[in-house]
């Protein structure tokens, strides 16, 4: 089996993995991150976003061997020294959250989002979670979140 | 100064900080020692006797912990249901649906679970299928076909027929008298946490499930149940749900994963793929509604006629019982009393339904609020005036004997017909069309079912000696924030600080029996269970701070955690003293129980049972552009009005509401599961089964009427599955009203608006 090095919330990793094992997969069940979600397989839900290299990603469509190297935040490394992160705060605030499922992949894709673009309008913040699918909350409170750390700055 | 401490304002739920930082452990994130997988082998034909298993292969394959079927089942399988007893854990001689569960196999690890299934051999005869739930009404009755289920006469699992008053009197009074067909597709709830159960049947013979469920005390009733066992054998055991929308009652995978643990006694983890979930969990049934309606020039509705076709399926789980409430519930909205109403559930050979948010009410609404619209513009009245002459109002028994009390009907209708300036269409620009619809309804605060023993909510309540508060309730969280709501009820009630009151994860061991997310049950008869053991909590901290204060417990104010006498403020305790003197004085924590009987009952005068104890009312209103050359439709503006009998937490109303304008844009204007020929789901995922994402929603305006019901927790009513139900109708009027054409058929996809544009002309 190959071993696969990469930088997981910025503590370097190395797993045994097969060749068909998902970033997905070692987060979840080799490193017992469970925070970032697993559903569709198929990059359509957006459950499992997670970062690499800045951009959000499905972590689903990532090979474990493609990430080798690559620099990969998920839910769980976004609170710096225990102190949530605006987003994860607003998100709470606005009563974004319901059943909670796709929220940390809603809020990886906001984070990328915000860090290339600070300041979005709705339509862009929409656009940026277009692929992270919400059965709960209709998305209003989620835009509402968002909007709300870029006016805070 | 406001009326009360905390209900009303946007609390923070109580399990945010877990959610949002990855923390929160669902049921599918559930790991325990020991846990192997569990994979089950489904049936390839839609219909198919079994003549033979032979799973000696798989039995013998390394790494394989045990293999289970119908004839090798540890317990022995019995016939059980929902609602109708027709379903088995495991295929016994024959399948019925492409999916159908034929074994089931333990393995160390998934890539072995897999070879274990594709080693078992079965030997199937096929036979021919059914796939089309109309034809099957006709075919079924034909000499010879092969029945679906034995006993039957025909492939019906069910009848229902309803009269009420005298339509035939009603129609010769109609002036003019109104006719159309209504048809939905086969939904799915799409909940984003897949069904999952985790069983483990320990050496000292008590069985522990992780489920993600809607009702856990059921789930656990049901599995004791099936399997035999004695009901303290079984522990259920859930943090929150990923999301249910009626689609988590099954017990299936909680029951194969504890047979499997019985065999080979470890702990079994079965989780469903999304694939697995649309191909064999339980989604809503396709209807098909004829409506009649006789009208007085006056804008009277005098008699109504009804046949409402629900698609079945294989098996009658959940589905079964939305046929009763879509040849009635909307009905209930107005004062018409004259109704012969019909209905069928056919049995196909198709995945098997279940319930959807208003467990069949979204489909007669969508048929019924269809029609409102059209015979208001028929008669020259508005959408709301022709409402108004015929809603039904405040302690009236409705046409199906529900005895309402609170109705705030009027309001919702007077408030969304002035927002949303309901008379007023923009003018066209170029081939984009705009129109509004408005549609109203009405739901149950807590249905009675066929739960075996009572019809109610227990709670228990223990203030620890530091003076905090945890809530031990059985009703389940499944993302609507029914723990937040219910731990602002007893705080409301017991007047402890909102930082000092937590909510336990649910432990069947612990907690007390609840009916579960169901019929909107858990505001109106969960909190009031709450609210009776928050006093008793209460009453007994006021007799300890009576004896500290030197007065009566009558005199005694507890109010943000703060206890005085309330003749003499000056001289406070905390809570936290009074706890701990309790403690001090009993060697134990403060524990109290409570609970609350739902006032459903059977009215033995008019054989009509009033199923629920209050009901909430809502109109809403939509907005659309439709592109008359593309067929695309765009939602613009939304706006919903609901009696809701008080808010408990704004917030989480609101986004009941938005929550459930999205499911209904996807119901009228995406979403539908698609069969093949052969009955086959040919869109088992999320690329081509399509949910609403961030881009179409349209705009949001909430509005809540308090009509403060008599017998709702601080008078509060559900809104779960109303928030849902007007949705569909509202949008497929607003589209009609755009377009110019008569949407009786969803999903209203921008190929079929086209096409009626076109014939339209």
């Amino acid at each position: 089996m190959p071993s696969v090095t990469f930088k997981v919330n910025g503590m370097e990793r190395t797993v045994a993995v097969e060749t068909a094992t998902t970033l997905l997969n070692v987060i979840r069940d080799d490193l017992g991150l469970t925070g970032t979600k697993q559903r569709c397989e198929g990059g359509d839900c957006g459950a499992c976003t997670v970062i690499m290299d800045g951009r959000a990603v499905a972590s689903c469509l990532v090979l474990a061997v493609e990430a080798a190297g690559k620099d990969i935040v998920t839910i769980e490394g976004l609170a710096k020294e225990g102190e949530p992160d605006p987003i994860q705060q607003a998100f709470i605030a606005k009563g974004a959250v319901q059943c909670g499922f796709c929220t940390p992949g809603m809020v990886m894709s906001a984070k990328a989002l915000l860090r290339k673009n600070p300041h979005p309008t709705e339509a862009q913040v929409r656009e940026a979670i277009v692929g992270n699918l919400c059965r709960c909350t209709g998305y209003a409170k989620i835009v509402e979140a968002v909007l709300e750390v870029s006016r805070r700055g | 100064m406001a009326e009360f401490e905390l209900l009303g304002q946007s609390l923070e739920r109580k399990e945010g900080p877990a959610k949002v930082t990855g923390e929160f452990i669902f049921p599918t994130d559930v790991r325990v020692p020991g846990m192997v997988v569990g994979k089950i082998l489904r049936s390839p034909h839609a219909h198919a006797l079994i003549k033979s298993i032979d799973t000696a292969a798989a039995e013998n394959m390394d790494g394989v912990l045990a293999v289970v079927t119908a004839q090798t089942c540890p317990v022995p399988i019995i016939v059980y249901g929902q609602d109708k007893v027709d379903e088995t854990m495991l295929a016994t001689d024959k399948v019925r649906y492409i999916g159908d569960e034929v074994a089931a196999v333990a393995a160390v690890d998934e890539a072995t679970a897999e070879r274990a299934l594709a080693a078992i051999r079965v030997d199937y005869e096929i036979l021919q299928a059914y796939t089309d739930y109309n034809s099957c009404l006709d075919e079924a009755s034909a000499e010879g076909a092969p029945l679906i289920h034995d006993g039957h006469a025909k492939n019906v699992a069910q009848e229902v027929h309803i009269l009420r008053g005298d339509p035939a009197k009603g129609f010769a009074q109609a002036d003019r008298v109104f006719e159309a067909e209504y048809r939905t597709s086969r939904v799915h709830q799409a909940y984003l946490e897949g069904n999952v159960a985790v069983a483990h049947y320990r050496k000292d013979a008590r069985l522990e499930i992780w489920a993600s469920t809607q009702w856990p005390s059921r789930t656990r009733e049901d599995v004791a149940a099936i399997l035999g066992l004695d009901i303290s054998r079984v522990r259920v055991l859930e943090t929150h749900v990923g999301g249910g929308f009626g689609g988590k009652f099954c017990p299936k995978l909680a029951l194969l994963a504890s047979v499997l643990s019985m065999k080979c006694g470890w702990p079994v983890r079965i989780a469903n793929s999304l694939k697995d979930d649309f191909e064999a969990a339980r989604p809503y049934g396709s209807s098909h509604i004829r409506l009649k309606t006789g009208v007085r020039k006056d804008g009277v509705i005098v008699a109504k006629e009804l046949l409402t076709i629900m698609d079945n399926g294989a098996y009658s789980a959940s589905g079964l019982a939305c046929l009763g409430v879509a040849c009635t519930r909307a009905n209930n909205v107005y004062k018409c009393k004259n109704i012969k109403a019909d209905g069928y559930s056919p049995y196909t050979n198709l995945v098997p339904t279940g319930a959807y948010r208003g467990y069949g009410n979204q489909s007669l609404s969508f048929a019924v609020e269809r029609e409102m619209d059209r015979i208001a513009k028929a008669l020259g009245m508005g959408p709301a005036e022709f409402r108004l002459i015929n809603a039904t109002g405040p302690n009236e028994v409705t046409v199906d004997g529900y005895v309402v009390r609170s109705n705030g009907l009027a309001d919702t209708i007077k408030w969304t017909a002035q927002a949303s300036e309901l008379g007023k269409r923009r003018p066209d620009e170029g081939p984009i069309h705009y129109g509004k619809g408005m549609s109203s309804g009405m739901h149950v605060s807590g249905n009675i079912i066929s739960y075996k023993l009572w019809d109610a909510s227990g709670a228990i309540i223990r203030v620890d000696q530091d003076g905090r508060v945890g809530l031990i309730t059985p009703e389940p969280d499944i993302g609507q924030g029914s723990h937040t709501a219910l731990a602002m009820i007893a705080a409301e009630e017991l007047g402890v600080r909102w930082e000092d009151i937590y909510v336990h994860p649910i432990d069947t061991d612990v907690a007390p029996f609840g009916v579960g997310a169901v019929g909107s049950h858990i505001t109106t008869v969960g909190g009031n269970a709450v609210k009776v053991a928050a006093a008793n909590a209460r009453a007994e901290l006021a007799a300890v701070a009576a004896r500290l204060l030197e007065c009566s417990p009558a005199d005694i104010d507890i109010t943000q955690g703060k206890v005085c006498n309330r003749a003499l403020p000056q001289r406070e305790l905390t809570l936290r003293e009074v706890a701990m003197r309790y403690y001090l004085e009993n060697y134990m924590p403060l524990v109290a129980r409570g609970s609350w009987r739902s006032v459903g009952r059977k009215n033995p005068d008019t054989g009509l049972t009033n199923p629920s104890s209050a009901y909430s009312f809502a109109t809403h209103v939509a907005e659309v552009a439709v592109d008359m050359e593309t067929g695309r439709v765009k939602a613009l503006n939304y706006w919903a009005s609901h009696d809701l009998g008080r808010v408990i937490n704004l917030a989480a109303a609101q986004g009941q509401i938005e929550g459930g304008v999205a499911q209904g844009l996807g119901f009228v204007l995406s979403e539908e599961m698609q069969f093949g020929a052969d009955g086959r789901v040919t869109n088992p995922d999320f690329l081509d089964y399509k949910c609403p994402v961030a881009t179409d929603m349209p705009a949001i305006h909430t509005h809540f009427v308090e009509t403060v019901d008599p017998l709702g927790p601080f008078g509060a009513k559900g809104i779960g599955e109303l928030a849902f139900v007007p949705v569909v109708g509202a949008i497929a009027n607003a589209v009609s009203d755009a377009a110019g054409v008569e949407v009786t058929e969803l999903p209203i996809t921008p190929v079929r608006l086209l096409e009626l544009i076109k014939r339209r002309g």
